[in-house]
C-alpha cells in the first residue's frame, strides 16, 4: 500500500501538491470559523453589557 | 476646450516647477537602461536582443514614477473638489491631467529612445517600431495609471498600492509594443501588433476617463 | 433578489443552508479526491502526476469562477447599492486568492515532472498569475482604505475595471505565446494542463470542482455572516462611545 502511495518516481510532486491544497483550503476554514466565533462571542459580550442597565 | 487646456497647462507648469518636468523621467530610463548591462553582462548580442522588451518594461516603470502624484497634490489642497464641481466634467480633467502626464514621461522618453536602444546594441530594424510603438502605446501608461492614481488617491503610502492595480493593466500594451519592435526586427510582419497596440490605446482612452472620473468621486463622496 | 437584501433574511437563508452545503462540499469532494488518488489509473503519458490534475484544475475553476461572482457582487454593489454586495464580494476575495495561489504553486509541481521546469511562461500560467496580481490589489484597496464605504466602492470599480481587462489580457498573453514558440519552450501534445484524458477520468474532476464550489459558499456565507455581526460590533461600540 505505501509503495502504491509513493507513486514512484512522482511521489515527491504529487503529494506536495495534495498538501498545498489542504493547507489552503484548512487555511481558509480555519480563518473564516476562528473569525465566526470571535465575531459571535464579542457580540454576545457587547449585546449582554446593553442588556443590562 | 479653454479650461481643458488650461487644465493641462497647470499640470505641465506644475511638473516642470516641482518634479523636473521630463527630466526625471529620462533619468531614470537612463539610469534604468545601465543597470540592465550590469546585471545580466555585456555581451552585446544578449543585450540587442533583450533591448526592445527591456526598453519597453523600463518606460512602464518610468510612468509609474510620478503616477502617485497625479492625483496626491490635488487631493490635499482641495483643488480636486473645484475640478469636481466646475464646468469641465470630471472626466475631460482626467484626461487632461493624462495628458499632461502623457507629455511629461511617455512623449520624451519614447523620442529619446532611440539612443538608449543605441547603447543596448539593439539591432538596426527596430528603431522606428520603437519610436512608433512607444509614442501610440505609452500613453496607455498615463491612461490605466490614472484609474491606479484614482482609486489610491489620498493613501499615504499608495505608491506601492499604485503599481499592484495598474501593473495587470500594462500586460497588453507591453506585449503588443514589443512585440512590434521585435517583429520589426526580425522583419516579419508587424501590422497585427501594432494594430493591437493602437487598439488597446483607444479603449484606454475611453475607459481611463470613465473610470478615473467614478474612482475619484467615491473619494470626493 | 432584495428581499434578501435585508440582513435577517441573509441569516435565515444562511444558517439554514449552510448544514447541507458543508456536507455537500464534504461529500463531494473528499470522495473525489479519494477517487483521485485511489481510484484513476495512472496515465499513459503523464503517469501519476496526472494525479495533480484533480487539485490543480479545480482551483483553476474556482480562481476564474470566484472572481467572475466577485465581478457580479461589485456591479450589483455599484448599480443597485445592495447592502450585501459588497460584504459578498470582500468576503470572496481571500477564498479566491488561496484558490489562485493554490493553482500556481501546483501547477509549477506539476510543470517539473511534465515539462522538467517548474515554472513556465505559457498563457494559462502567465494569466493565472496576472489574476493572483488581480486579488491582491483589491484586498489592498480594502486594507488601505480605512472609510468602509469608500474602500467597498473603490474595490468595486476595481473590480469591475479588472473583469473588462480580463479578456484583453488572456488575448494578449496567448497571442505572445504563440509568437514566442521556440526550442526553449516545450510545448505539450494537446493542451498544457488538460491533455487528451479519458472521459472516466473526468468524473473525479467535475465532482471535486463541484465540491469545492459548494464549499465555496459554505465558506462565503460563514464570512458575510460573521461581516454582519462585525457591523453590528461597530454600530454598538459607536453607540456606546457616543452615549
Amino acid at each position: 500500500m505505501l509503495a502504491y502511495l509513493a507513486f514512484e518516481p512522482y511521489g515527491w510532486f504529487i503529494w506536495p501538491c495534495f498538501a498545498v491544497f489542504a493547507l489552503g483550503v484548512g487555511g481558509v476554514l480555519a480563518e473564516t470559523l476562528i473569525a465566526a466565533r470571535r465575531s459571535k462571542r464579542l457580540l454576545a459580550q457587547l449585546e449582554a453589557a446593553k442588556a443590562r442597565p | 476646450m479653454s479650461a481643458f487646456l488650461a487644465l493641462v497647462r497647470r499640470d505641465l507648469s506644475l511638473a516642470f516647477r516641482v518634479g523636473g518636468g521630463p527630466f526625471l523621467g529620462l533619468a531614470f530610463f537612463l539610469t534604468v537602461t545601465a543597470l540592465l548591462p550590469l546585471g545580466v553582462g555585456a555581451r552585446l548580442n544578449l543585450l540587442g536582443e533583450a533591448a526592445a522588451g527591456f526598453l519597453w518594461v523600463s518606460a512602464a516603470l518610468a510612468a509609474l514614477l510620478s503616477l502617485d502624484r497625479l492625483f496626491q497634490a490635488d487631493a490635499e489642497d482641495g483643488s480636486l473638489e473645484q475640478l469636481a464641481l466646475g464646468d469641465l466634467p470630471l472626466e475631460a480633467a482626467v484626461l487632461a491631467k493624462c495628458l499632461a502626464h502623457w507629455l511629461t514621461t511617455g512623449l520624451p522618453l519614447a523620442l529619446a529612445a532611440p539612443v538608449l536602444a543605441l547603447m543596448l546594441n539593439m539591432p538596426a530594424g527596430g528603431y522606428g517600431a520603437l519610436v512608433l510603438s512607444l509614442l501610440v502605446g505609452s500613453p496607455v501608461f498615463s491612461l490605466a495609471g490614472a484609474i491606479g492614481a484614482a482609486l489610491t488617491a489620498g493613501l499615504r503610502r499608495g505608491g506601492l498600492l499604485l503599481s499592484l492595480l495598474v501593473l495587470p493593466l500594462f500586460v497588453p500594451v507591453v506585449i503588443f509594443g514589443a512585440g512590434t519592435v521585435t517583429a520589426a526586427i526580425n522583419g516579419a510582419e508587424g501590422d497585427a501588433a501594432f494594430l493591437l497596440l493602437a487598439a488597446s490605446s483607444l479603449f484606454a482612452l475611453v475607459l481611463a476617463p470613465l473610470a478615473g472620473a467614478a474612482a475619484l468621486r467615491i473619494h470626493l463622496s | 433578489m432584495l428581499r434578501y437584501a435585508n440582513p435577517k433574511r441573509f441569516l435565515d437563508l444562511s444558517a439554514a443552508l449552510l448544514p447541507w452545503l458543508w456536507l455537500a462540499a464534504a461529500g463531494l469532494t473528499l470522495p473525489g479526491l479519494y477517487q483521485a488518488i485511489f481510484l484513476v489509473p495512472p496515465d499513459y503519458q503523464q503517469g501519476d502526476t496526472v494525479r495533480i490534475m484533480y487539485v490543480h484544475v479545480p482551483s483553476a475553476w474556482m480562481a476564474s469562477f470566484i472572481y467572475g461572482f466577485m465581478f457580479v457582487a461589485s456591479v450589483v454593489g455599484l448599480v443597485w447599492k445592495h447592502p450585501l454586495a459588497d460584504a459578498a464580494a470582500k468576503e470572496a476575495a481571500p477564498i479566491g486568492a488561496m484558490f489562485t495561489a493554490v493553482c500556481l504553486i501546483t501547477g509549477a509541481l506539476w510543470g517539473k515532472p511534465m515539462w522538467g521546469t517548474y515554472w513556465i511562461w505559457d498563457a494559462r500560467l502567465t494569466s493565472m498569475l496576472v489574476l493572483l496580481f488581480l486579488y491582491l490589489g483589491y484586498l489592498g484597496v480594502w486594507a488601505a482604505i480605512e472609510d468602509r464605504a469608500k474602500a467597498a466602492r473603490a474595490a468595486a470599480v476595481l473590480c469591475v475595471v479588472g473583469v473588462v481587462n480580463i479578456p484583453i489580457i488572456r488575448f494578449s498573453v496567448e497571442w505572445w505565446d504563440t509568437l514566442h514558440q521556440g526550442p526553449s519552450v516545450v510545448r505539450f501534445e494537446g493542451g498544457k494542463l488538460a491533455p487528451s484524458i479519458d472521459p472516466s477520468m473526468l468524473w473525479p474532476l467535475l465532482i471535486v470542482g463541484l465540491g469545492c464550489t459548494l464549499l465555496f459558499f459554505a465558506l462565503l456565507f460563514v464570512r458575510m455572516r460573521t461581516e454582519i455581526r462585525r457591523r453590528r460590533i461597530r454600530a454598538l461600540l459607536a453607540a456606546q462611545a457616543g452615549g
